[in-house]
């Protein structure tokens, strides 16, 4: 019985440092998502095959919710010529990269572990999106 | 009362917004109805793991499987673990944070917050805008890269992370 008290008043104490935390990120990701209409993405693109990965990265980064919606954008990106680089990198940085859950992170994980993390997401993505390209390119998928 | 800080920042900024976008305001807080809809039961499941791995789960247990010495063990279920979870990646981060206090590898950590960007449930719609074969190349790579993730984020972070841990503690 001691246990299981120990136990909760464990985690009532985990819930009362992470709610208000995880309760604030949903607040700035409604923002956002609100804020910024999904057809913006496409204007912020330059045809640059070296600057375009980037972009797609700090995009995929800044922007927030559903990885479906990554889909979509990014499907709708390769249809008006966005490279395919680029539009890896978007994808994967959506998923990995999160600039609106940083504070969160920092708050339950530490401050250096977040920040490292999320900067070798963003190099990683990078480098993720032209290894994937070029292996299609070897396998003949381009 | 540091955890308030983030949370009191934003709603000042939703003051802000009320007063200056009324209809940027409603809309956003739909979205956030939303969202808490979608992210509510996770989040119970998470403080149900923490309330249960409290219980049953002891820091040598968690160092023997998820500790510097789990070894390929610790990679492949941090990989695994990653994969399987839901939901947004904040929503995990209270019960990493339970699990690194218990000795959990900070590496493991990073390889699997990695991981969950393999959607399995979401992958036939990944297959369905980019074609199955850029969707196994770039799953391969993300699970293969997860280990580099995760490595490099401990080489950075190591010791530093576990003496702010201890310094939040003493707050």
């Amino acid at each position: 019985m001691n246990h299981i008290g120990k136990s909760a008043k464990k985690t009532l104490n985990a819930l009362n440092q992470s709610l208000p935390v995880v309760v604030g990120v949903i607040m700035a990701i409604s923002l956002l998502k609100t804020a910024v209409p999904e057809s913006l993405y496409s204007t912020i693109f330059t045809g640059n095959i070296l600057i375009d990965p980037f972009i797609g990265s700090l995009i995929g980064s800044i922007a927030a919710g559903n990885p479906i919606t990554s889909y979509i954008i990014g499907g709708e990106l390769i249809k008006q010529g966005v490279s395919l680089f680029a539009v890896t990198a978007f994808l994967l940085s959506w998923v990995t990269v999160g600039i609106i859950s940083l504070p969160a992170e920092m708050d339950i994980l530490g401050k250096k572990f977040a920040l490292a993390r999320n900067i070798i997401c963003f190099i990683v993505s990078f480098l993720v999106a032209i290894l994937t390209v070029i292996t299609l390119g070897i396998v003949g998928e381009l | 009362m540091r955890q308030y800080y983030f949370v009191g920042f934003m709603i000042a900024i939703y003051l802000v917004v009320y007063f200056t976008s009324p209809v940027l305001f409603h809309d956003s807080m739909l979205e956030n109805y939303s969202i808490l809809l979608q992210v509510i039961p996770i989040l119970a499941l998470v403080f149900v793991f923490i309330f249960f791995f409290n219980l049953f789960l002891k820091p040598d247990k968690i160092k023997k499987h998820l500790g510097k010495e789990a070894g390929m063990k610790g990679w492949v279920f941090s990989i695994v673990a990653g994969i399987l979870s839901s939901g947004p990646i904040y929503v995990w981060y209270p019960l990493l944070s339970d699990l690194r206090e218990k000795g959990m590898r900070t590496s493991f950590m990073g390889t699997f917050l990695y991981n969950r960007s393999v959607k399995l449930p979401l992958l036939p719609i990944m297959i369905y805008y980019f074609g199955f074969i850029y969707t196994l190349i770039l799953t391969v790579y993300i699970i293969l890269t997860s280990v580099i993730v995760g490595y490099l984020t401990e080489l950075v972070v190591d010791d530093e992370s576990k003496s702010n841990l201890y310094k939040r503690k003493d707050n």
